[in-house]
């Protein structure tokens, strides 16, 4: 449904082009919730907000093509945006207390969403029953989304709810026009444990229900372990590894998705020592066609300098010259 | 490694919190003073905190935001006063002691805070940070300052090149490690870490979590280690003390409380971890509803409103105390100190 190829996204620092997106080509199926799951400033967010045509300025999407339902959007003009943003692709924000405009009731920003879509404007006579089914819909949805006393709470302001309360009111109008991908970035970060278990058994139901597509955008390997189908990896821009979740979490094949995963504390029998990434992550100027993990890998060779293609394997793509098309490890 | 921790003596405790509370009074406007005069209204921050720590252990202290946890490390490296309550450090009171001691006690005592961009001062170079801790010490002499801290900072895993950067020339893992030189320069023998990882991405937390323990071993010393995520956590400590609304509901030892967790926010909570590992994927328990506001005082159980256990009546009136139950403090009306009040939890075992 959604197919990213071959995305690069550069923003300009002194002269030169530095390439926060490099080269990124995956794609989302219908009813599916894919993880993009990378460290700060990997690109994962940059990645997401060029699907929407949001690229903050003066960043530019130097190359590639973005097909949503059979149609290429990345040309797309201000009123076509216009018409997809919302209605089609919907974007909940990590920050929920700056997505939400502080002077409005929340019923009513929900509201905004479904004024803008409107399929005909009102008449004269037939505004005010127009209204009315526009905040019995925007009830609805905040029901939907576990808001309790729903409809007691359409005019109240942000700042009286707490932020998972918020994150729901974001989810609710991301849901309005029903669209049919849902770009989420971060939703759970700015949250506690267990509101973040809510907020997710929201969004999962809602993948059931409507089969609506997710995307996700983590740092946490752990939620995305539980609550995608389909796991990307990013670094220094690119995609290092990507394929079915359970895959990529038990026999993770790069070595950067190996380090991720030893650096994380798991709660089992055993106390595990925890094994840390050594150095830290590449100047994004530096990075060139090559690998972007050579300068912290343990298996670094000339070659990860050079172009690193994209090679299938044991079900998922990885990038990375110890692997060759065959799928069979490379002797080093 | 973590299953050769140093010999924790559990005979003497070297800080001991005794019924604390710390409570900020909110300030009102005038016409409100007018208006009602005798209301005073209070944030209860941390409400009736009491708990050893034992020399040479590490005790987690979890909770969500607004629990009160970073104000109890505050209060107990005696940044700011307390409203009641007692807080022995090597049995000594901390707001009894003369000028003298607390100079003592402050070397002795020192904090690793979360935000190693705010906790840092900008136009100061990483040797006039480390300078200024060394010679509060007391030494004076300037080829045994550089000495002491061209140690310190490689002990912590940078170089002598870095000594004269800024702050703001570092990473967020970098920044925090001269958090931790700043505190080691002062020869502790307690660190309070409130939420030392929490602001720095996985691969870098590992690093920093390595480093504590490696330091905690050489040094012998004792942590407070205050955090959000359980993982980290559990990883890291040695009993974990779980705190809700500006209470402790519950403590024990790590793997205790974590494989049997009694108090039922805490079953909620380790519920609600999300894991890698399919086999830690439990039943989840959604709690419904948030924490309530701590600006009212909680009669009965803090936990009351969300409690997925509840008995009717006495939990909505009679504040739990924290009793010892198999080897965990709980503060839950389902266990009482003959033991397990066993009728109820098999009812709501029923109910589940």
């Amino acid at each position: 449904m959604l197919t990213v190829k071959d995305l690069s996204v550069g923003f300009p620092k002194n002269d030169q082009i530095v390439r926060a997106v490099n080269g990124i080509s995956f794609s989302v199926k219908e009813g599916q919730i894919v993880g993009l799951v990378g460290e700060s400033g990997c690109g994962k967010s940059t990645a997401l907000f060029s699907i929407m045509g949001l690229i903050p300025r003066p960043g530019k999407m130097l190359s590639g093509e973005i097909v949503f339902d059979g149609q290429n959007i990345e040309k797309n003009s201000k009123e076509e945006w216009r018409k997809l943003r919302g209605k089609e692709i919907a974007m909940i924000f990590q920050d929920p207390m700056t997505a939400l405009n502080p002077a409005y009731s929340v019923g009513e920003q929900i509201r905004e969403v479904l004024k803008t879509h409107r399929q005909k404007k009102p008449g004269l006579f037939n505004r005010r029953k127009q209204k009315q089914k526009e905040v019995e819909k925007v009830i609805q949805l905040m029901e939907e989304v576990r808001i309790p006393s729903a409809a007691e709470r359409y005019h109240d302001y942000p700042h009286q709810f707490s932020g998972g309360m918020q994150q729901r009111i974001l989810v609710a109008m991301a849901l309005a026009c029903n669209p049919k991908l849902i770009l989420a970035d971060e939703p759970t970060t700015a949250l506690d444990v267990t509101i973040q278990a809510q907020i997710l058994d929201v969004l999962k139901d809602i993948n059931e229900k409507h089969n609506t597509s997710i995307l996700l955008v983590t740092h946490d390997l752990s939620v995305a372990s539980e609550f995608c189908d389909e796991i990307i990896v990013m670094y220094a821009g690119k995609i290092v590894e990507k394929g079915p979740t359970r895959q990529v979490i038990d026999n993770p094949k790069h070595p950067y998705t190996k380090g991720l995963l030893n650096s994380i504390p798991v709660i089992s029998e055993e106390k595990k020592h925890i094994e840390p990434i050594k150095g830290n992550v590449i100047d994004l100027e530096e990075v060139g066609k090559g690998c972007g993990f050579w300068n912290r890998c343990p298996f670094m060779t000339p070659e990860c300098r050079e172009h690193v293609p994209m090679v299938k394997t044991d079900g998922r793509d990885v990038r990375c010259v110890l692997y060759k098309e065959r799928g069979e490890k490379v002797a080093h | 490694m973590l299953t050769d921790t140093p010999v924790v003596n559990r005979e003497e405790p070297i800080l001991k919190l005794r019924d604390v509370k710390k409570y900020y009074k909110i300030k009102r406007s005038l016409l409100e003073r007018m208006v009602s005069p005798n209301k005073d209204s209070h944030v209860y921050a941390v409400d009736g905190v009491s708990f050893d720590v034992y020399s040479g252990e590490t005790l987690g202290l979890v909770g969500e935001s607004g629990c009160g946890k970073s104000t109890l490390g505050r209060t107990i490296v005696n940044l700011h006063g307390i409203t009641e309550g007692k807080i022995l450090f090597k049995n000594q009171d901390i707001h009894q002691m003369s000028t003298k001691q607390m100079d003592e006690f402050r070397r002795q005592v020192q904090i690793i805070f979360q935000n190693p961009y705010a906790s840092l001062n900008p136009r100061k170079t990483v040797y006039e940070i480390l300078k200024v801790a060394v010679e509060c010490r007391g030494v004076t002499d300037k080829n045994a300052i550089d000495e002491e801290i061209r140690q310190l900072v490689e002990r912590v895993g940078l170089s002598v090149k870095h000594l004269d950067q800024y702050p703001h020339q570092f990473s967020g893992g970098q920044r925090q490690r001269i958090g931790i030189a700043r505190a080691l320069a002062m020869k502790p023998r307690f660190i309070v870490a409130d939420e030392p990882v929490s602001a720095l991405d996985v691969s870098v937390q590992a690093q920093i979590l390595n480093l504590m323990e490696e330091l905690k071993e050489e040094l012998n010393l004792t942590y407070l280690f205050i955090a959000h995520d359980l993982s980290v956590v559990y990883h890291v400590s040695d009993r974990v003390a779980v705190m809700y609304l500006g209470q402790v509901v519950e403590l024990a030892e790590t793997k205790e409380l974590f494989q049997n967790p009694k108090h039922p926010y805490t079953k909620a909570l380790l519920s609600s971890i999300p894991s890698i590992e399919p086999s830690h994927q439990r039943e989840r328990i959604i709690l419904e509803g948030t924490v309530p506001t701590p600006m009212e005082k909680q009669e009965g159980c803090v936990f009351k409103n969300r409690c997925f256990m509840k008995i009717g009546g006495i939990c909505d009136k009679v504040r739990p105390e924290l009793t010892t139950v198999n080897g965990h403090q709980v503060a839950c009306h389902l266990y009482r100190k003959d033991g397990v009040n066993e009728k109820a939890v098999d009812r709501h075992q029923l109910q589940l």
